[in-house]
């Protein structure tokens, strides 16, 4: 009740900024109460009656709140504050019968309200000189202009500063993200989530901004000022310096097809602490797969990102039965929430010898889980080494899978037993390790020399397992995925084997993502 | 420019009035020409344009009509409603005499009167030459701009111009069971200006102006024929609306600031209007002309829902709140039926904002 009490009040002040009016509110009631019995019956009785029904705990926790939530302090303007104040005044005035004592009273009167209150036009900030016509910064009718000339129905990736303007302006003018980067009509991806924040940024990755706004189709990107964006990212897609104009430099490319750059995007999302694996792959057309999805933590994100494709997954890759692949995957399966699964890709496993081997409960769980959920799916391929099959235009060619060797194994099953793959666009491959052991390795190196030189790598068990194999010399990869943070390579009791392959790849020039940046993102060509 | 004027006059001057009449008529309240039943017509006349916009539009919203349709549907029911409205003002007057209330006019009424339009003078010009940027825009203005630039009614999500996709589709309801901002939009086309140079610039003067006439009004149910006190009621209105400002929460700050956005024509418009419906269903308790007035009431509710998901509801709720109350004192027990009638939008639009029809 106290709590209820205080949340009340909490919106109480924030409405009212705890205003002295609001005694005045309170002591014009009392003038009301004094006026007579036809007063109080038109405006007292029934201004108490209402407030008793605005703050009553009972109405509060139980319809208002479920309403109106976090803007139940728009209930107070219900309040009538102004008329009931200006009533008593108005209606002191009218008694007192000489013209001057009138006039004083008045002027007195004022000068209360006055000091109880904040003068609206005090705060320069709260009205502006107007520049033009549409009462909107004059950057953005000048900057919406110039893009104009160059397309007349541009998209457009904008800093805070512009974005909530430029539409009310030109409604030709389709934005990236928004004022729904500050959670406003509806929820954004966490990538567009990530642009918006790196455009804001003081040390800008503009890499991660040119690549998305490029794939998502946006032919201008405006950037602050004195925020310099390396030659070398426009060049790689295509922007180029088109203008710069107030405190902005608009980058343009004139040759970015409608809908985007081509390409699919591959996306790593991950968590601020346990290690997993979640991945997802989406085309151009809007088709979305995912790979594992992560631990049973990240089912809800994982089921707010499937929201943007309405809960429709094209395919889902399984690579490996531990909690941290599978967890998010089987609690969305277990619910009724109408995620429809085109098609499920799953690693195969030899369940009766794994759980021979496996001491873990949790383990054993996930696995018992997964396998039932999987049983009951209609549409469900074991894949196994060799096997290359086309899916969503890329091609999918698995170069490690559960097998008898596994099967001969007397620990560390569900690692080597992990699925292995190669995704192949039309220029570009990605290689999935996910939590494949040494030996593993070992055997890519040997069989699929050739195979495993790739563009991009997701590295086995989070890259820890170090430069035994030797599979670093033959992947050759522009970017590496680590399914882990940053800090857990900057500790310095880690493992110096753990910190051998990192080392490596960022000796070598190659780009690294870590969690720490999640959501990260390349585009395979 | 003189295009634009003549249709600003004829669109909220000339219809306004016009429906006015035909309601103070039918509802037998400022049936004498005086000024505050010049103010009381032209303020009804104005909500009835709004409530019938949301009979029609939010039907035709959820048919995904165009725009435009919207449009023509409107200034044909309001084209009708006033051609019924001559008529019955014509018919009436055939059957009464005609009088004037002439109010008495001095020295004094004239330098409260000069003081009460130079705050609100005040208030008005700070709207029509200076800018207030609120981003809350991003939504309101935009779903208008998207109407009268692309012809479709909330279609896009306003902050990106991308198709709505099913996860947003609360937001869609919200907006469908409150459309103000097509009916910004409606203005602007009507009237030839782009909807976000009206809606910062025209419109606030206009709902400004509404929203002390309609103080003036609850000033004369309070006060009667006094006109000293109403001039000193909506003087202390105006001077109080301008130091009720202490956060971006109240009544007063939304009303000066951004009066043009549904949520603040609710606080600044509808629910003054709605405590004035009210204390007139009060003063005519046990009268003839009672019924009549629920009448008046639920068009002010229906206006109200056409504004923001807070019209719906606490129009619902002043009419609950109020209504019951004078039922209790008047115990004129089958009035009830006026209150639940007058609540029937609530309930309607509640539903469809809430997604539930």
């Amino acid at each position: 009740m106290l709590d209820i009490l205080r949340e009340e009040y909490e919106f109480f002040v924030s409405y009212s900024g705890n205003s002295l009016i609001m005694v005045l509110y309170v002591l014009s009631l009392i003038y009301i109460g004094c006026a007579g019995k036809e007063m109080r019956r038109k405006l007292l009785y029934p201004s108490l009656l209402l407030m008793f029904v605005i703050l009553n705990p009972f109405f509060y926790t139980y319809i208002w709140k479920k309403l109106l939530d976090n803007v139940f302090w728009r209930m107070m303007w219900m309040f009538p504050v102004v008329p009931c104040i200006a009533y008593a005044a108005a209606g002191i005035l009218g008694r007192i019968r000489r013209w001057w004592l009138r006039a004083l009273v008045c002027v007195g009167m004022m000068a209360v309200v006055a000091v109880s209150g904040q003068f609206i036009y005090a705060d320069n900030t709260v009205f502006v000189e107007a520049t033009n016509y549409y009462k909107l910064p004059q950057e953005v009718v000048d900057i919406a202009d110039r893009i104009c000339q160059l397309d007349d129905s541009p998209r457009v990736a904008a800093p805070r500063t512009l974005y909530c303007y430029l539409r009310q302006y030109n409604q030709n003018i389709s934005l990236m993200y928004g004022r729904n980067a500050e959670g406003y009509i509806s929820a954004i991806s966490d990538i567009d989530q990530r642009v918006a924040k790196e455009i804001e940024s003081d040390t800008p990755d503009y890499d991660y901004v040119f690549m998305n706004a490029a794939y998502e189709g946006c032919n201008f990107v405006i950037t602050y000022a004195g925020k310099v964006v390396p030659e070398e990212v426009l060049s790689t897609y295509g922007y180029v310096p088109y203008i710069s104009m107030y405190n902005y430099v608009i980058y343009a490319n004139t040759g970015l097809p409608d809908g985007g750059s081509e390409g699919f995007r591959v996306t790593q999302y991950g968590s601020s602490g346990k290690n997993l694996m979640m991945y997802t792959v989406e085309d151009k057309q809007g088709n979305l797969i995912v790979i594992d999805g992560g631990s049973k933590q990240r089912s809800r994100e994982l089921l707010m990102l499937l929201d943007q494709y309405d809960r429709h997954v094209a395919a889902w890759i399984i690579t490996n039965y531990d909690e941290k692949h599978v967890g998010a995957f089987n609690t969305i399966l277990s619910e009724d929430n109408g995620v429809v699964i085109d098609k499920i890709y799953a690693a195969p496993i030899n369940r009766d010898r794994y759980l021979e081997t496996e001491d873990s409960e949790d383990n054993k769980n996930s696995v018992e889980t997964a396998c039932k959920i999987l049983d009951s799916c209609p549409d469900v391929s074991w894949l196994k080494e060799g096997d290359r099959i086309d899916i969503l235009g890329m091609s999918m060619e698995v170069l490690s899978a559960w097998d008898e060797d596994t099967d001969a194994m007397e620990d560390r099953l569900l690692e080597a037993g992990s699925l292995c793959f190669v995704l192949e666009g039309d220029t570009e491959r990605m290689l999935f390790c996910s939590n494949i052991t040494t030996d593993v390795e070992r055997k890519l190196r040997d069989k699929y020399r050739d195979k495993i030189s790739v563009t991009y790598l997701q590295a086995a068990r989070q890259g820890k397992n170090g430069l035994v194999s030797n599979i670093q010399k033959y992947t050759e990869p522009e970017a590496v995925f680590l399914d882990a943070v940053e800090e857990s390579f900057q500790d310095k009791d880690a493992d110096a084997k753990d910190l051998a392959l990192r080392d490596y790849y960022a000796m070598s020039g190659c780009r690294i993502y870590y969690y720490s940046s999640r959501p990260n993102t390349v585009i395979l060509k | 420019m003189l295009l634009e004027g003549l249709r600003i006059t004829i669109l909220f001057l000339i219809i306004p009035m016009l429906l006015g009449c035909g309601m103070a008529k039918i509802i037998h309240v400022y049936e004498k020409p005086s000024f505050s039943g010049i103010l009381f017509r032209y303020v009804v006349g104005q909500i009835m344009m709004w409530a019938v916009f949301e009979l029609i539009g939010v039907p035709l919203i959820y048919m995904k009509r165009s725009f435009r349709s919207a449009v023509v549907i409107w200034c044909i029911c309001i084209l009708i409603i006033v051609v019924l409205e001559i008529v019955y003002i014509v018919w009436r007057r055939k059957k009464e005499s005609c009088e004037t209330g002439q109010e008495p006019m001095d020295a004094g009424i004239l330098v409260l009167a000069l003081i009460a339009f130079g705050l609100i003078g005040l208030q008005c010009y700070q709207y029509v030459f200076r800018m207030h940027l609120d981003k809350d825009d991003s939504r309101y203005i935009v779903n208008a701009v998207e109407a009268y630039e692309n012809d479709q009614m909330l279609v896009n999500n306003p902050a990106t111009g991308d198709a709505y996709t099913y996860e947003q589709s609360s937001s869609v309801a919200k907006d469908t069971a409150s459309p103000w901002m097509i009916y910004t939009a409606l203005m602007a086309e009507l009237v030839g200006i782009h909807p976000t140079i009206l809606a910062h610039t025209i419109l606030p003067v206009i709902l400004l102006g509404m929203s002390y006439m309609i103080f003036w009004l609850i000033g004369e149910a309070l006060f009667g024929a006094g006109i000293f006190e109403k001039l000193f009621f909506v003087i202390f209105i105006a001077w109080i609306n301008m130091f009720f400002c202490n956060t971006t929460h109240t009544q007063s700050t939304v009303t000066l600031v951004r009066i043009w956005q549904g949520k603040a024509v609710v606080a600044a418009v509808a629910i003054p209007m709605l405590l004035y419906t009210l204390l007139l269903l009060y003063h005519a308790r046990g009268e003839a002309s009672n019924g009549r007035i629920y009448i008046l009431l639920t068009v002010v509710s229906l206006g109200s829902c056409l504004l923001s998901g807070m019209g719906i509801f606490f129009a619902g709720i002043m009419t609950g709140v109020y209504g019951l109350w004078y039922v209790i004192v008047s115990r004129r027990w089958k009035e009830l039926v006026g209150v639940c009638v007058a609540c029937i939008p609530t309930l309607i639009y509640g539903m469809i904002y809430a997604g539930l029809l």
